[in-house]
């Protein structure tokens, strides 16, 4: 019923047309987000005491379905992210540092569009609370 | 206010338990009760409000089962380490804090509950000081015949002689501190506590390093023991001496230390620690007797669980 060689017709045909192509970008972002993999190890990082940093040599892999621009950015509890790094044409890859940070922190995965594709995120604990009182001890 | 007064009773019933059972002394012991009670109480009313500005609480606890393998060197003439259970040790630590009064284990000691840890009051505490009144065991005592019943043989510079009992003192203790050094000072009183009279005076010193993970102290001190209390734990008495065990009234003297002790966090509830000290004790100390170490070493290396 679209092939009629009309006006109407060929309107509706360019809306179908227009339709099915942002349907299929739909389709493709979602594909994309759902492919999206970004594994942090460790995933848990265990300091001595409360409120200390902790150390931790860190691997971030990541992978996407489809090749394309990506960054990687650190999100910390009340200050704005941070870009670690990018990679153009690519659709997977990882970065090895030396973790430092006396709180959680989040890694995102975002696209060229800024949109976050995926995340994982470093737990940091610790093994003593903090102590109200300051006490060293003799060992013999 | 009326809970700190109720803790406070509840933590000075052990001082008055101990005091009372001493029979004799207990017109002395209820004349350094006295002293102390109108000092702690004034602390009490003074410094609640300090202590909820300097913390972020005013309750705190922390419980720790410790386990570790060590070699230790007693300075006692023919005491040695013998079975596989010498070598090891499994101990329980809790450390609780309300308001200023404080109970506190020994986390680095292995027999943290038989000596080492300490019931006290928290006087004044500023940011780079502070000051405590406290109970605790300073000198953890042998009993000559289990020692000997250990070894399945006879010692004989111990055979025969009389119990030496903990030495439990009331002590007033002053602490510096800077961002990662603690520099403190007991000045410890047994008389009336403890089965021998006499006083000490403990200063320690502790710097923290810190590598990654790793938490790494290095410390020092020296205890100087005054003549009643060498001659209680050091000395042997006219009804003791035995042939290998000559009379000896020993004067003042002292046993300095040098350590290092690092702790490495294994997961949120587990740590790995390690330590090292070297003990050196005066001359009046090593010509006793019963005593045939100058130098002593220590070493160990166990786990902590926090609960």
């Amino acid at each position: 019923m679209f092939f009629r060689s009309d006006n109407g017709v060929t309107i509706q045909l360019l809306v179908a047309l227009i339709i099915a192509l942002l349907a299929n970008t739909i389709s493709y972002a979602q594909q994309s987000e759902q492919s999206a993999t970004l594994d942090v190890k460790p995933s848990t990082c265990v300091s001595l005491n409360q409120g200390r940093n902790c150390y931790a040599q860190l691997s971030i892999t990541w992978s996407v379905q489809n090749i394309g621009d990506f960054c990687l950015i650190q999100k910390q509890s009340e200050q704005s992210q941070k870009i670690l790094t990018c990679w153009k044409k690519s659709k997977g890859s990882a970065i090895y540092f030396e973790f430092e940070s006396n709180e959680s922190i989040t890694y995102q995965l975002i696209n060229n569009d800024k949109k976050p594709l995926a995340q994982a995120t470093i737990d940091v604990s610790w093994v003593h609370k903090n102590s109200p009182r300051k006490r060293r001890w003799r060992l013999f | 206010m009326k809970i700190s007064k109720v803790l406070f009773n509840v933590l000075l019933t052990p001082f008055f338990t101990l005091i009372f059972n001493k029979g004799k002394k207990i017109v002395k012991a209820a004349f350094v009760i006295i002293l102390f009670l109108p000092l702690v109480c004034f602390s009490v009313e003074q410094k609640l409000d300090k202590e909820t500005t300097v913390f972020d609480q005013t309750f705190s606890w922390q419980a720790m089962l410790g386990f570790s393998i060590y070699s230790n060197q007693n300075p006692l003439n023919g005491v040695e380490q013998e079975s596989l259970f010498d070598f090891m040790s499994l101990s329980i630590m809790i450390d609780l804090y309300y308001k200023g009064f404080f109970i506190q284990s020994n986390h680095r000691r292995s027999n943290a509950l038989a000596q080492g840890a300490e019931i006290g009051y928290q006087l004044f505490v500023e940011n780079d000081h502070s000051l405590d009144v406290m109970f605790k065991t300073y000198i953890v005592g042998y009993q000559p015949k289990n020692l000997i019943e250990n070894k399945n043989q006879d010692i004989p510079t111990l055979s025969g002689l009389k119990d030496r009992e903990p030495a439990e003192a009331i002590a007033i203790r002053y602490s510096h501190f800077n961002e990662d050094t603690i520099l403190s000072m007991d000045f410890a009183n047994l008389t009336h506590i403890s089965e021998t009279n006499g006083w000490l005076i403990d200063f320690y010193f502790n710097e923290l390093f810190q590598y990654k993970n790793w938490d790494i102290y290095f410390g020092g001190g020296i205890t100087y023991y005054s003549k009643q209390v060498m001659n209680y734990y050091y000395g042997v008495k006219e009804h003791e001496v035995v042939i290998a065990r000559p009379y000896y009234k020993p004067s003042n003297g002292y046993k300095a230390s040098l350590e290092v002790y690092a702790q490495y966090p294994i997961s949120k509830q587990w740590s790995f620690n390690t330590g090292l000290a070297q003990n050196y004790y005066s001359s009046s100390i090593n010509n006793s007797p019963i005593i045939d170490k100058q130098h002593t070493t220590h070493l160990f290396f166990g786990v902590l669980y926090v609960f």
